[in-house]
Parts: C-alpha cells; sequence; structure tokens
C-alpha cells in the first residue's frame, strides 16, 4: 500500500479527474460533433501563420 | 459440454461466454494478421524486429482460441509479458513512450481474460488463478508508468531558478534620454502603444499589481465582440492572431477581416469601428489581423484631425490611416485615408498578397511588408518592403533586394522584383538607432531553390537591418542557407540591451522556426556568441545547390534530438507501426534533410517551428528569456509536375487546382516540382506520428542562455483521436500559436495551447498559478496596461483554422477586483 501511494499515477491527480463524469458526457456529446462532419479529417498543408 | 480437443479445456458450445471467446479469438486473429504483416514490412525496410513475432503470436493465440483451447489466454499472457519488457527495453519508464505500446495490449488482456469463464472449472480456476495474479502486477507497472509521464515531464525542469541578474543600469527605455519625439520609444507601461509592447518587442511590461500571490483573484472585468465570425465560404479560413494596443484609455483592437475597433480600455464599451470591407476572396491562408499601429503626429494640436492616427495593413493589400479619437478615414494621407499596396508588384490576384502583420513606424515613416502566399508559384508578387510616410502616405522608400539602385517605386512598365522574399511576419526597431528589424521569409518557392538569384541567395531567412531613412540595408545575419523547408523567419525580433563581461550591448534575439536564438549586435549584426557552421546532409534532387553548412547558435536553442523510429507514436501498436513504416520508408538525415521526389522526407522541426511568429518575450528587469515553442515534424514529399498536373495543382492565379491538391500541398508552379505537405506529420487519425510533448515553454537565464525551466504546454483536454476531445486534464504539450507576455509582477500570461485556456505562469518557477477557460481558441498574444490605477490583461482568443480551434470574436480583459 506504502508503495502505491507514491505511485506518480495517484500522485499526478489523474486518478481523481477521470472519476468526474460531467467531462465524459461532454466528450460523448463531441462524438455527435464527429458524425455530423464538422470535424472531418486533419488539414495537412497547414500553416501557423 | 463438449472436448474441443485432448490439450484444450472444455467448452461450452453456447452461451455468452462461448461467443464472447470466439469475439476475441477474431479480434486477435485480426490483430495478428495486421500486426505481423505489418511487422514483417517493418523489417523489410530495417525496422524493428518486435512486431512481427508478437504479430503471428497473436494470430496463434487467436486461433487456439477459437478452437475453445485455453492455451490461447496463456499465449496471449505470455505476449503481454513480453510486450512489456520490450517496451521498457524501448522507451524505459518514459509515460508517453509506454502508452500506445501497452495500453491497447492490455485493454485486450482484459477481454482475453474474460474469456475464462469459458473454459472448464478446475482447468479455468488453474489458468484464472495464475493469470489474474501475473495481470495484477503487470496492471500496477502500467498504471504507474503512464502516470509517470507527470513525473518525468516534472523532471524536464532543470536546475532551481538562477539568481535573477539584477538590472545594472536599466532596460533599454529606462536609460534612453530624452529624445526628439519622432525618434522615441515607445515603451509599454501604464499604456501598450506598439503591438510588441515597444518597438523593442520585449512584450515586457513594468506593471506588477498582478503578482503570483493574488493572480487567484484575477476575473474577468468585461468583454466585447468584433462582430467577425466567418462567412460560410469562410468558415475554415479564420486566425485572427490579433493583439490590441492601448493608449491614454482606449484600446484598438483589429478583427480577422481588418475592421479596426477603438474601446474604453476600462470598460470595453466600443467606442467606434472602421470596417474596411474586406471581401472572403482576398484571405490567403486565414483572415489574420496580428495589429495595428499608432502614431502621434509631432507637434500637432490634438483637436485636430488624425492627430493621432491608427495605421494598419489589410488582407487585400491597403494600408490605411484612421483617426484615433473618431475612427475617421485620414483625408490627408494616400487617397482618402487609403494607400494602393498593390502598387509596381505587377501581376497579382486576391489572396495572393496580404498584409497580416501591423506596420512598424519609426522616425515618421511606417514600415510594412505582405505575406506573399508560399508555394504557388516562382513568378510571386514581389517581397518588397516598403516605407511610407505616416502623415502623407507617400511611398518613402521601397527595398528591393533585385535593385539595389533604386529608391522608389519601379519604373513605369516595370514591377519590384518578382518572387524574392517577403516579410510576412513583424519587424521590430531601434528608433535611437534609426534602423528596422526585418525578419526575412523565403523566396517563391519554398522547396526548390534551382531557380533563386543570388541576391535571394544572399538574404533568403535573414534578418535584414534596414536604416528607415534611406531605406538601404546596413547588415544581414543569414539561419538558413539555402532554405528548401520554408524555415522563414516567423518570429519577430527582440531588441535587448545585453549583459555582458563588458557591459550592456545593445543586442538583438533572433528565434527560429528551427529553435535556434541567435543573439547579435544589433548595430553591426556580428554575433555575441558563437554560430557554428555544421556540416549539413547532402543528396536530394538539387544536390549542387544545397549548402555544405548551416548555422548553429552557440547561445541556446530549443530543437530536440534528432528523430528515431522509436519517436513514433499513436493510439496503439497498430498506427504506432505504421508510423513505423513510414519512417523507415522516408529520407531522413536529421535537420535539414533535403527534400526528395523518389521518396518522402522528413522535416525537423517541421515549418511551424520551432518559434514562430508569436515569438519571445524577455523580462529585461530580471534578466529572463521566456520561450513558447512547437516540437513536430512534417513529412513531406516533392511531386513531379506530370504527377502534379494529374492530381490538379494549380496556383492561385490559376484558380486554386482541385480539391485534392489543396489538401496535399503547394503548385509551386515553374519549378519541376510540387510539394505534398503533411505538417505536423498526421494520420487520418488525426493524431501525430511523434510522441509528445509538441508544445513547451521555457525560460532562459538572458545572460548565459541557459535553461532555467522547461514545461510542456497545453492540456489534452480538446485534443484526441479524429477530434474527439479526450477531456484529459494532462499536460500533454499541445502545438500552440501565439506568443507570451512578461510583467514585473513576476508572471507569464499565455494562451497559444489547443486547450483554449489563458493561464498565468511564476516567471521563475514555471507553475501555473492561474488559467481560465478562454470562448474561443487563444492562437494570440495577450497584452497589459493601467487605467486609473488599475492593471488589465487582455486577450482576443479568436481561433485558428489549422489548429483546429474553435473561432470566436471576443476581446477580454482581465483584472483584480476593484478595491
Amino acid at each position: 500500500m506504502s508503495s502505491l501511494t507514491h505511485c506518480p499515477l495517484a500522485e499526478s491527480g489523474l486518478a481523481g479527474n477521470l472519476t468526474i463524469p460531467a467531462n465524459y458526457l461532454k466528450g460523448a456529446l463531441a462524438l455527435k460533433a464527429v458524425f455530423e462532419g464538422r470535424r472531418q479529417r486533419p488539414i495537412r498543408p497547414g500553416r501557423f501563420s | 459440454m463438449t472436448h474441443a480437443s485432448s490439450n484444450s479445456a472444455r467448452i461450452s458450445r453456447s452461451g455468452l461466454a462461448f461467443w464472447w471467446t470466439m469475439f476475441v479469438g477474431v479480434l486477435l486473429v485480426i490483430l495478428g494478421l495486421l500486426i505481423g504483416a505489418g511487422g514483417a514490412w517493418l523489417i523489410a525496410l530495417g525496422g524493428s524486429w518486435y512486431y512481427l513475432p508478437a504479430g503471428v503470436a497473436l494470430l496463434v493465440a487467436g486461433i487456439l482460441l477459437l478452437s475453445a483451447n485455453a492455451a490461447g489466454v496463456w499465449l496471449y499472457v505470455l505476449t503481454w509479458i513480453a510486450t512489456l519488457a520490450w517496451a521498457y527495453w524501448e522507451v524505459g519508464m518514459d509515460g508517453w513512450g509506454l502508452m500506445p505500446r501497452v495500453l491497447a495490449p492490455t485493454i485486450v488482456l482484459i477481454f482475453v481474460l474474460l474469456t475464462l469463464p469459458a473454459f472448464s472449472a478446475d482447468r479455468a480456476k488453474r489458468v484464472r488463478d495464475a493469470a489474474y495474479a501475473t495481470t495484477s502486477a503487470g496492471v500496477v507497472i502500467v498504471g504507474c508508468g503512464i502516470g509517470l509521464h507527470h513525473f518525468t515531464l516534472a523532471a524536464q525542469s532543470q536546475e532551481a531558478i538562477a539568481p535573477a541578474t539584477p538590472p545594472v543600469g536599466g532596460a533599454a527605455a529606462g536609460t534612453a534620454p530624452p529624445v526628439q519625439p519622432d525618434i522615441a520609444l515607445h515603451q509599454a507601461g501604464s499604456n501598450w502603444p506598439v503591438y510588441g509592447g515597444s518597438e523593442l518587442a520585449t512584450r515586457y511590461s513594468p506593471l506588477k499589481q498582478i503578482t503570483a500571490g493574488n493572480v487567484a483573484k484575477l476575473t474577468k472585468v468585461w468583454d466585447f465582440h468584433t462582430g467577425d465570425m466567418p462567412s460560410k465560404a469562410a468558415a475554415k479560413k479564420y486566425s485572427p492572431e490579433n493583439t490590441p494596443l492601448e493608449i491614454d484609455g482606449h484600446l484598438f483592437a483589429c478583427s480577422a477581416k481588418g475592421i479596426v475597433i477603438s474601446a474604453n480600455a476600462a470598460t470595453g464599451k466600443e467606442e467606434w469601428r472602421y470596417d474596411p470591407k474586406v471581401s472572403d476572396d482576398a484571405i490567403p491562408y486565414g483572415a489574420s489581423c496580428r495589429g495595428v499601429a499608432y502614431y502621434a503626429a509631432r507637434g500637432a494640436n490634438a483637436e485636430q484631425p488624425c492627430a493621432t492616427r491608427i495605421l494598419w495593413g489589410t488582407l487585400d493589400a491597403r494600408l490605411i490611416a484612421i483617426d484615433a479619437r473618431t475612427g475617421k478615414a485620414c483625408g490627408d494621407f494616400g487617397q482618402q485615408g487609403v494607400v494602393d499596396l498593390t502598387q509596381g508588384l505587377g501581376k497579382t490576384v486576391p489572396g495572393w498578397y496580404s498584409v497580416t502583420a501591423p506596420p512598424t513606424i519609426v522616425r515618421g515613416i511606417a514600415v510594412l511588408g505582405a505575406q506573399v502566399k508560399d508555394g504557388q508559384a516562382e513568378d510571386a508578387p514581389s517581397g518588397v518592403v516598403r516605407g511610407y510616410d505616416v502623415m502623407s502616405g507617400k511611398l518613402v522608400w521601397a527595398w528591393d533586394m533585385g535593385h539595389p539602385d533604386r529608391t522608389g517605386a519601379p519604373p513605369e512598365g516595370d514591377t519590384y522584383t518578382r518572387g524574392t522574399p517577403n516579410m510576412w511576419t513583424v519587424a521590430a526597431a531601434d528608433p535611437q538607432l534609426g534602423y528596422v528589424y526585418l525578419p526575412l521569409g523565403n523566396a517563391s518557392v519554398d522547396y526548390y531553390g534551382v531557380d533563386r538569384k543570388d541576391f535571394e541567395n544572399q538574404y533568403n531567412s535573414s534578418i535584414v537591418a534596414i536604416n528607415v531613412t534611406t531605406g538601404k540595408p546596413v547588415w544581414h545575419f543569414q539561419t538558413v542557407h539555402h532554405d528548401l523547408w520554408d524555415y522563414d523567419l516567423g518570429s519577430q525580433p527582440t531588441l535587448v540591451d545585453f549583459p555582458t563581461a563588458n557591459g550592456k550591448v545593445p543586442a538583438i534575439i533572433v528565434p527560429s522556426k528551427q529553435g535556434q536564438i541567435y543573439v547579435l549586435d544589433r548595430k553591426s549584426g556580428k554575433p555575441l556568441f558563437p554560430v557554428e557552421e555544421r556540416p549539413a546532409p547532402s543528396g536530394g534532387v538539387e544536390p549542387e545547390k544545397l549548402s555544405k553548412t548551416q548555422p548553429y547558435s552557440g547561445y541556446a536553442h530549443l530543437d530536440q534530438p534528432v528523430l528515431t523510429e522509436k519517436d513514433m507514436w499513436g493510439m496503439s501498436p497498430l498506427d504506432q507501426l505504421y508510423c513505423r513504416i513510414q519512417f523507415r520508408q522516408a529520407s531522413y538525415q536529421g535537420e535539414y534533410t533535403p527534400p526528395t521526389v523518389d521518396t518522402p522526407f522528413i522535416e525537423y522541426p517541421g515549418y511551424n517551428g520551432g518559434s514562430d511568429w508569436g515569438s519571445i518575450a524577455v523580462d529585461t528587469d530580471d534578466g529572463i528569456l521566456i520561450a513558447n515553442y512547437n516540437d513536430m515534424p512534417n513529412y513531406n514529399q516533392l511531386l513531379p509536375r506530370e504527377k502534379a498536373d494529374q492530381i490538379g495543382f494549380k496556383s492561385i492565379e490559376q484558380g486554386g487546382g482541385s480539391q485534392k491538391a489543396k489538401d496535399m500541398g503547394d503548385p509551386q508552379m515553374g519549378s519541376p516540382y510540387a510539394i505534398a505537405v503533411n505538417a505536423g506529420w498526421r494520420l487520418s487519425t488525426g493524431l501525430l506520428c511523434s510522441e509528445p510533448p509538441y508544445g513547451h515553454i521555457r525560460a532562459i537565464d538572458l545572460k548565459t542562455g541557459k535553461t532555467l525551466w522547461d514545461k510542456p504546454l497545453g492540456e489534452a483536454v480538446k485534443n484526441g483521436p479524429w477530434g474527439i476531445p479526450s477531456m484529459l486534464p494532462i499536460d500533454i504539450g499541445t502545438p500552440n500559436n501565439g506568443g507570451p507576455l512578461v510583467t514585473a509582477g513576476g508572471l507569464i500570461f499565455i494562451a497559444a495551447a489547443t486547450d483554449d485556456k489563458l493561464r498565468a505562469i511564476d516567471i521563475k518557477t514555471g507553475k501555473v498559478v492561474w488559467q481560465t477557460d478562454l470562448p474561443a481558441g487563444g492562437q494570440t498574444t495577450p497584452m497589459t496596461y493601467e487605467v486609473d490605477g488599475r492593471q488589465y490583461v487582455v486577450i482576443a482568443p479568436g481561433g485558428h483554422h489549422f489548429m483546429e480551434t474553435k473561432v470566436g470574436d471576443d476581446v477580454l480583459a482581465y483584472a483584480l477586483p476593484a478595491s
């Protein structure tokens, strides 16, 4: 148990954040955008300028 | 119940457990075939030997499961253990490196273990006990490994911050003696009078009301909308990138298509607006207006029209001057406030020649270049840089490198030299010295240089000091010799009084897309730190033209080690394997690998930097340089003209070609090759083939060039495969586009990343001490000012089409609660 407390995964706070269901609800809603074609394949020759 | 074979456990041929086992068996067979075949291909290309045996093992395990043989479970577990060992051997405990190697295999492991109930009780129990024990240990290792990336990345914060160099004699602004108004330096303070804070472009403000100790209380105090949102035709072409100015309580912002708005800097209430009515077809890559310039006429009555004026260039190549008090066009400037910048250019079409950066005004002369859309044709509009009288709009000089003898417009019937390197980004200036420093781009076209003229080879991708009075070059320093990678200078240079053993030297800091940071004496152009010419790769389609060496800075550099096959990334072993195959198929000799036509070639860093137009900031009081930067390759290939014609490549002048061609790259008409570009080297999943982090922010000790800390910039919350936001608040280090603001309050304000956040970072530690969600992509640079004793931080998050962030039209101000 003591070794687990030193696990970076546990210390990072990531585990806690993973439990936020609202975030994943948003993620699921984002799928709608995908199916609607609003997010299409990546732009390839783009420039930041 | 039945015996499947003498070596197999008994399994029921019906029910959920049976069908699950069959499903997993089919899955393993498919994965095994794909990974095995890809693995054989990779071996043939000289790559890793892991994938072929792993694929065979998965195939056999799948067949065993389909035969109702529990040995399939064991074989998969052993393969998984071997995969863990291989992953550790390849990347150690690097969390990002482990992820594609072990995450998906571990998920499949769970699938495989869930087949155990299908087997008979006694045999299944033995298998289950052994498998569970093995797996439990493995999962802990994997979990810790993935979480370890935080540890690994945190470890990138290098040694504790060095004691800040105390200012000796103050910064340039502090030491400047009283001067005539027309050569005065306009320094950030209570105002933010120039795009980069001042003509010196330090992006540093002496304001210190907001500190690391109170920034947590920072809240939005106002916002307004420019109203400039893309039409359907311009839907994927918006990238406003605007940093407003603030002078004496008035804020001046410009929108994507150059609508200039004045607002009350304390309330955000609009005072006036001027719409130049730019049409959508004038948009080059993106609709951008990085900023405007402000000028107060020397000795003018403040009530006189246009005594103070705003100047800016538009996407459709107009230089406009309007009254800073009323927004009315200045009748004494050009034709009713407008100068036509297409004069002398010769042949051009909308969207080919566009101004996206603010003019630099020095000694009453507005200096500006333009973006000449890359890669269209060798016969492109000139990169001429021109100086206009800020009061009359008359051309004072034109620096046309093809005609160094000329000082003005070309004679009737002639044009400025076509296809020459242009200045699409922002210049900096030393008003006292009277020099303007031009970061130049590449001659047309970017990826083929045989036809370039000597003067183009001389000035390509150079920083050029121009005497603003004469328009003649004083010195230049080239950052790439014979540039065939679009490594133009995107970053605005920064001018500082550089601390040396012999006292402070007026210097210019030049960050490059390759990540080199050069420090030069800004009077002479001579390097203050050694610049080493290192041997460069040979080959490609123009070996005789290639430079045998390229310059490397002895001061500081942001670039990373050369890529190896192990650096290939993905969601799973499958896409990682595909990227490995692409890596092995490509020509790659490290940095400056010459463009090739027979095979793809890897360009690393890619042409988006390193450092791009967001540039750097320098805390001139404490001697700390802040640089945010990217770390991404491009995957490119030259296309023979005949093939390019078949695909439908055409220049903008010819109508722009087929959609397929536009999606692939640039036509480079007039040269033997078009260029296919995969910027960021992305797969159809949208993920990059290289391992994160893709974006960082670094603090550098100004005096020595040593890194004080370096951290990934940007969370993965809004990134994921196929554009699906992962919602993971992990500091993955996203691509970033926009610059930092540094304040005497010890803070860095920066957005730039793709997570749509504005952050305040403690400059001493690199720790994020405050952040807020923006309504759109923060691909711009924030600024700060003070009104009635209250400090404001303002940002105009407009999003960016290529960054795939949300487009917006807000201008937002943050401040501490009013006391």
